[in-house]
């Protein structure tokens, strides 16, 4: 990413999970994906629904709705988002499987709001903050925190004892 | 602590890099003055720094060493593995020194050691050059000898530069030097030897003596026979015999009779110069270099052979995908073309994948010294036996089976091998036996490590793993079992941790980084009789060829190279039972359900594929719905977020892009014996 300029209008994509909307930098993005049936890895938790074959390397998806304990409404328009992650010092593919994308949004970073304390159901550390357009919130997702690989790799998977 | 001593510590950490590389190198071109500059260099400025900082006894020590590499510098003195040896020694003592817990004793005594091999390099090749040696003895055996290096024979850390040097010392010597393409110089920049040497040598030495200045060389690499005079005048064979006894062609008769001829008589005269313009052997250059094989190579970066990898399974799948298409047009034409297509990836794949193949030879020439060096260091002597050095092997599990492999070799003649007292009071022979055999067997590459010592002692490793809780006191545990506890993390039976090995951080690594690359790892040991640590390697990372089994909607990749038979039994014979086990071959073998391992719902299906996994002759079968077909898996990693999880090795994209999971046959074995 280039350096952040904060008085600039910069892209980021707007997603919804369940019935809240979120946002994502277009930098991190690699592509949205129709939603298709996902290869199961046996033992794997609920987080992850599947991988799919992305460029031809194996991507895991990670279920958006799990991870922000959000109820799946079972939205027609489900979609994937191929998001680029810096996990140490490495990139990891990952996708992650949302309810809809709605529409590319352009604001200033300088614009983003704090997060308050209160009245946040999400981990404060989700989220860069978030953005007020035409009276609707949209929370601007830290996706490097959301998609931290050693946290969900610790949950990720499930062993037979 | 300051920052000036830190800035300093830095410093010395890699100056002593530094140095290690340039001593490592120095080893291999002894003469080069560029490196005993940069040696003398380095010592000059550790002494400088640590002075000023205040560390005296490094600026003590490196000051003797500087005195040493000025006299190197000025040809005063020779290097030899010695003096490299010391100084190795003494940048371990630096660091120690570094960290304050020298004590000066140490350094006194490497710097007495050094003066000592300083004084003593420099008499003895004195009295080599004089000729004293074959005065005091008649000389009169002559030799012909035929040396070939192998091309990779810088990487075995040898010089042959040195070794025909030692020849030349050894007696009075005439050396024909059969260069090939690129002059030797050239060769030896390039790290790549192509080089025969001829050398007639007349010297007082017995036949086992001039063989030991062949002691780090392979029997292949050398011929030496020994001939009088009379011989060559009467033996019209003699070419014949040169010929069949070495594979190369040499110079023809009447050049070979010419240049024994040259050789001096009676009384020991000068060598030859080695320079010495020549008639016959300028012709003999340009006959028969053309007539010896040439080996050219090109050196490659690991990293653009990894991306042409890359590639070629990309053409491998993308192939696969296209055929799959192309079938249901039914056009002949385009499936003949297809088909030639397929033929040529396959070759390409093949020939991309040979790229990354490497000769085992070139990591078990590293041990020779290793091996010599420990035994010396332990007093014990060690006869060892190579096999199979031109088995050919991945870079990537040569690379990572290094380590491992210096793990077992010391294991061996640090426990395995008794004192000679100790040997001879067995009735064994005084020499302790190391045999490290490579071959192939299907598709993987079996390296074992065989020595004949004492063996593991077994109620030792009873006692040790009641200790750590593996098992209960007077529990009946089998032997198979008891050595799998050795493969367990800090398990060891030595009761005195020595500077070779002891620490517990053993086995346990070694299993692992084998299990990385998908290789196993046995051991079969018998008290006094000796253990033999046996690995098994797949040849390649890249691509295996594999079983496509279903296991509901999931497509599972077994490893062909793991699997005995397969056969179909029904549901109710395999499950419908209390145990666990199947009868195969008459004995019974554990059984696993993979759907059961994944938590699916048992399988509706009257009869179930049984697959016989045979690990080391140890087999366990397993349950999938279906068997599909082979597959030559492409595989790709399945990346950081599954690294916890124990049943796949890595996942593979089918030729209709679907995804399938090599299943790790080693963790099922691994979980199955714990249960």
């Amino acid at each position: 990413m280039a350096t952040l300029d904060i008085d600039k209008k910069t892209s980021y994509i707007n997603l919804r999970i369940g019935s809240e909307s979120f946002a994502i930098s277009v930098y991190k993005v690699l592509e949205i994906i129709q939603f298709e049936q996902l290869t199961k890895i046996p033992n794997a938790s609920e987080f992850v629904p599947g991988v799919l074959n992305f460029r031809r390397s194996i991507v895991p998806v990670i279920d958006m709705h799990k991870r922000f304990n959000v109820e799946d409404t079972g939205s027609a328009d489900k979609m994937v988002v191929v998001v680029d992650v810096v996990s140490k010092d490495k990139n990891v593919l990952m996708g992650l499987l949302v309810d809809q994308v709605t529409d590319v949004i352009e604001f200033e970073y300088k614009n983003i709001k704090a997060v308050p304390d209160l009245g946040i159901k999400y981990n404060p550390e989700f989220l860069e903050g978030f953005i007020e357009i035409e009276e609707k919130f949209i929370m601007v997702l830290n996706i490097d925190r959301v998609l931290n690989v050693k946290e969900l790799a610790e949950v990720s998977h499930l062993v037979n004892e | 602590m300051d920052d000036i001593v830190k800035g300093f510590i830095e410093e010395v950490k890699e100056l002593l890099l530094q140095l290690e590389d340039d001593l490592i190198t120095l080893e291999n071109n002894p003469g080069n003055p560029e490196i005993v500059n940069n040696i003398f260099r380095v010592m000059h400025t550790l002494k400088g720094s640590a002075g000023m900082v205040g560390y005296k006894n490094i600026q003590d020590l490196t000051h003797e060493f500087e005195n040493t590499y000025e006299q190197i510098r000025e040809g005063k003195l020779q290097v030899n593995s010695d003096i490299i040896d010391i100084t190795l020694k003494a940048k371990d003592l630096i660091l120690v020194m570094l960290a304050g817990e020298a004590d000066d004793s140490a350094a006194e005594r490497l710097i007495q050691l050094l003066a000592d091999k300083a004084a003593v390099t420099g008499k003895s090749n004195i009295k080599r050059v004089s000729g004293t040696s074959t005065q005091l003895r008649v000389s009169n055996h002559l030799y012909v000898i035929l040396f070939s290096p192998d091309k990779g024979i810088f990487e075995r850390g040898l010089n042959p530069d040195k070794t025909v040097d030692e020849l030349k010392a050894s007696g009075e010597t005439h050396v024909i030097l059969h260069e090939k393409k690129k002059s030797w110089e050239k060769q030896k920049a390039e790290k790549i030897c192509a080089t025969v040497w001829e050398v007639y040598l007349k010297t007082s030495l017995a036949m086992t003596e001039v063989e030991d200045i062949f002691l780090f060389y392979d029997k292949d690499e050398y011929s030496i026979f020994e001939m009088s005079r009379e011989q060559l005048q009467i033996d019209p064979f003699l070419s014949e015999k040169l010929e069949s006894l070495y594979k190369h062609k040499i110079a023809p008769e009447q050049q070979l009779r010419d240049c024994i001829d040259q050789l001096p008589d009676d009384e020991p005269v000068q060598n030859l110069p080695a320079e010495q313009p020549d008639a016959s052997l300028a012709e003999l250059k340009s006959t028969d270099t053309s007539r010896i094989e040439t080996d050219s190579k090109v050196n490659v970066s690991s990293q653009k052979l990894d991306e042409l990898m890359n590639l070629v399974s990309e053409l491998v799948t993308i192939t696969g995908t296209v055929e799959v298409h192309a079938e249901k047009h039914n056009d002949l034409k385009l499936n003949n073309a297809l088909e030639n297509i397929a033929k040529l990836t396959k070759k390409f794949r093949d020939n991309a994948l040979d790229l990354r193949l490497v000769p085992i030879g070139t990591l078990l020439g590293k041990f020779k010294r290793q091996i010599r060096d420990l035994s010396r260091d332990l007093g014990k002597k060690v006869n060892m036996l190579i096999e199979g050095q031109d088995i050919e092997i991945d870079k990537t599990i040569l690379k990572s089976i290094e380590s491992p492999l210096q793990h077992i070799i010391r294991n061996s003649i640090d426990h395995g091998l008794e004192p000679k007292e100790e040997r001879l009071a067995k009735g064994k022979t005084p020499e302790g036996l190391l045999k490290i055999t490579a071959f192939y067997s299907g598709a993987s590459v079996i390296l074992s490590v065989q020595d004949d010592g004492r063996g593991i002692n077994m109620e030792r490793v009873k006692e040790c793993a009641i200790k750590k809780g593996y098992m209960e006191k007077g529990q009946d545990v089998n032997k198979e079992q008891l050595l799998t506890f050795i493969m367990e993390p800090g398990f060891t039976t030595s009761e005195n941790i020595s500077m070779v090995s002891g620490r517990g951080v053993g086995m346990d690594v070694v299993r692992k980084e084998l299990n990385s690359v998908g290789g196993s790892i046995e051991i079969f040991t018998e008290e006094n009789l000796g253990t033999t640590i046996t690995m098994k390697l797949p040849t390649t990372l890249t691509i295996i060829d594999t079983l496509m089994v279903n296991v509901d909607e999931t497509q599972i990749l077994i490893p062909v190279m793991d699997i005995e038979y397969c056969f179909k039994e029904t549901n109710e014979n395999l499950f419908k039972k209390d145990n666990r086990y199947i009868q195969y071959k008459n004995s019974p073998i554990p059984l696993v359900s993979l759907r059961e391992q994944f938590k699916y719902a048992p399988s509706e299906q009257n009869e179930l594929m049984v697959i016989v996994i045979n690990k080391f002759d140890r087999r366990y079968a397993i349950t999938a719905d279906q068997i599909i077909g082979e597959h030559q898996a492409v595989i790709k990693p399945l990346g950081d977020l599954f690294v916890n999880q124990p049943y796949f090795s890595g996942g593979s994209i089918m030729i209709d892009g679907k995804l399938a999971f090599i299943l790790d046959t080693n963790f099922l074995f691994n979980h199955i014996t714990k249960i």
